[in-house]
């Protein structure tokens, strides 16, 4: 059996059809329930599923020919066949098929730039259980102010407020502190400092492109005068900050 | 998709989070991290030269490389290790001035291996280049990237030996001279196994 299928279409179309059946149609399902927390806009639910039955339906016409095809010997990693054997009308199908998912596709593509001026979603328009529900859509930064406290696997659905915080103990952005927990567990064992506002990574990630840029380039003297920058500006980045402890 | 609540949960536990201890092992972490990325580079590079050697009859005919120089820039860097070490127990003392000494003392072993390496450079370029063969390529390549990081090591060093403060330290970062020593015993540690694989191997075969 391997002998017969090795190098041929049979190959082309398992990797294809599993891979498309498991992994673009879930990207595709991610995005659909993402981008409204993304964008903070609705995509339009009808199109979503006309979009997906007409990729569902153009992936199996699409890629189930191609394992008959192998079967009946048309090789893979050859762009062109002769005519008359045998291979034409599952060829024609497959084309069918091919761009019957391509339209999909488009549909859905069509979908999101609809859907900058569609209905807005809200902070939870599913009803879903986990933590980027409980902040607006789009999310602004920093978005929760309080650390939350979570006791269960599905946070948003159970009684208990996961941001209440009477005490304020738990307030993130002060001096740029933040709790360091046990991996595990989950208790607090030490105060961490947080990154403060600078520009100096985006300043280095520049003179870091200079070094490549002069390396590929052959400009060594470019590339050496880059990594001369990139030392200073991470000295400056990592340089201790006069700030004290709060109390 | 279920809308019931959850129920039943018992409410969480309160613990005050306590000034007291600043989590001063992050950077540490990162170094680790560091090292073992680069480390990955180094089993890359030491699987392709062997790799090559494999089956590849010029590799045989190569005179192998001389040995002296490569002894001795490894003790250099046995010594800087040492120096280094014997730094960080003086923070631990609270003898700072003792471990700026030994931070610069490093810094200057390291420069002496560069002066080194750059001898041992011209010495085999008169018979190999890195353009004549894989074994060429291979060698350069590897001890190349290797003056590379103790370059990065010398410019680390330099930076905590210029700091205001040495560890430990309220602000951040803080556990340079901690974080610099292990990111300058790597580089140490690949020298080890470039004078063993590259130098020594072709010799006693």
């Amino acid at each position: 059996m391997d002998w017969q299928l090795h190098d041929t279409y049979f190959v082309v179309s398992h990797l294809h059809y599993v891979l498309v059946g498991t992994n673009l149609l879930p990207v595709f399902a991610a995005f659909y329930y993402w981008l409204p927390k993304i964008t903070g806009r609705m995509l339009d639910e009808t199109l979503g599923k006309i979009s997906f039955w007409i990729m569902f339906i153009g992936l199996n016409v699409a890629f189930f020919p191609m394992h008959i095809l192998g079967i009946i010997g048309m090789p893979r990693r050859q762009y062109t066949y002769p005519g008359g054997l045998g291979w034409d009308s599952l060829n024609l199908t497959a084309t069918i098929g091919a761009f019957m998912l391509a339209f999909g596709i488009l549909l859905s593509i069509w979908n999101f730039f609809k859907s900058l001026h569609g209905p807005l979603a809200g902070r939870n328009p599913w009803n879903a259980d986990t933590l980027e529900w409980d902040i607006p859509s789009p999310p602004p930064p920093y978005g929760s102010v309080h650390i939350p406290t979570v006791v269960s696997r599905h946070p948003l659905w159970d009684d208990h407020d996961e941001e209440e915080d009477p005490g304020d103990k738990r307030v993130l952005d002060q001096g740029r502190f933040t709790l360091a927990t046990t991996p595990l567990d989950g208790y607090t064992v030490a105060l961490a400092r947080m990154p403060e506002d600078t520009l100096m990574p985006l300043v280095a990630s520049l003179t870091i492109t200079l070094v490549f840029v002069g390396l590929l380039l052959n400009w060594l003297w470019v590339a050496l005068a880059g990594f001369l920058a990139t030392v200073v500006v991470s000295m400056i980045w990592l340089w201790p900050k006069q700030e004290e402890l709060p109390a | 998709m279920s809308t019931a609540a959850v129920t039943n949960v018992p409410p969480p536990v309160e613990r005050e989070p306590g000034i007291a201890v600043l989590d001063d092992r992050r950077g540490t972490a990162g170094m680790i991290c560091t090292i073992a990325t680069e480390g990955t580079l180094f089993i890359c590079l030491f699987f392709a030269y062997f790799f090559l050697a494999k089956g590849n009859w010029r590799w045989v005919a190569q005179e192998p490389p001389e040995l002296t120089l490569a002894i001795i820039m490894l003790i250099v860097l046995w010594v800087s290790s040492g120096v280094l070490f014997w730094g960080e127990k003086q923070i631990k003392a609270g003898r700072y001035g003792a471990a700026r000494a030994a931070l610069a003392g490093t810094i200057l072993l390291g420069l002496g291996f560069l002066a080194l390496s750059a001898f041992d450079y011209k010495e085999h370029l008169e018979k190999l280049t890195p353009r004549m063969n894989a074994y060429g390529s291979i060698f350069y390549t590897i001890t190349t990237f290797h003056v590379a990081h103790l370059i990065v090591g010398l410019f680390m060093l330099f930076y905590v030996l210029i700091l205001p403060e040495l560890e430990p330290t309220a602000r951040s970062p803080h556990r340079p001279f901690h974080n610099a020593s292990l990111y300058w015993h790597f580089v140490d540690f690949v020298w080890i196994w470039i004078v063993a694989f590259l130098y020594v191997a072709p010799n006693i075969r």
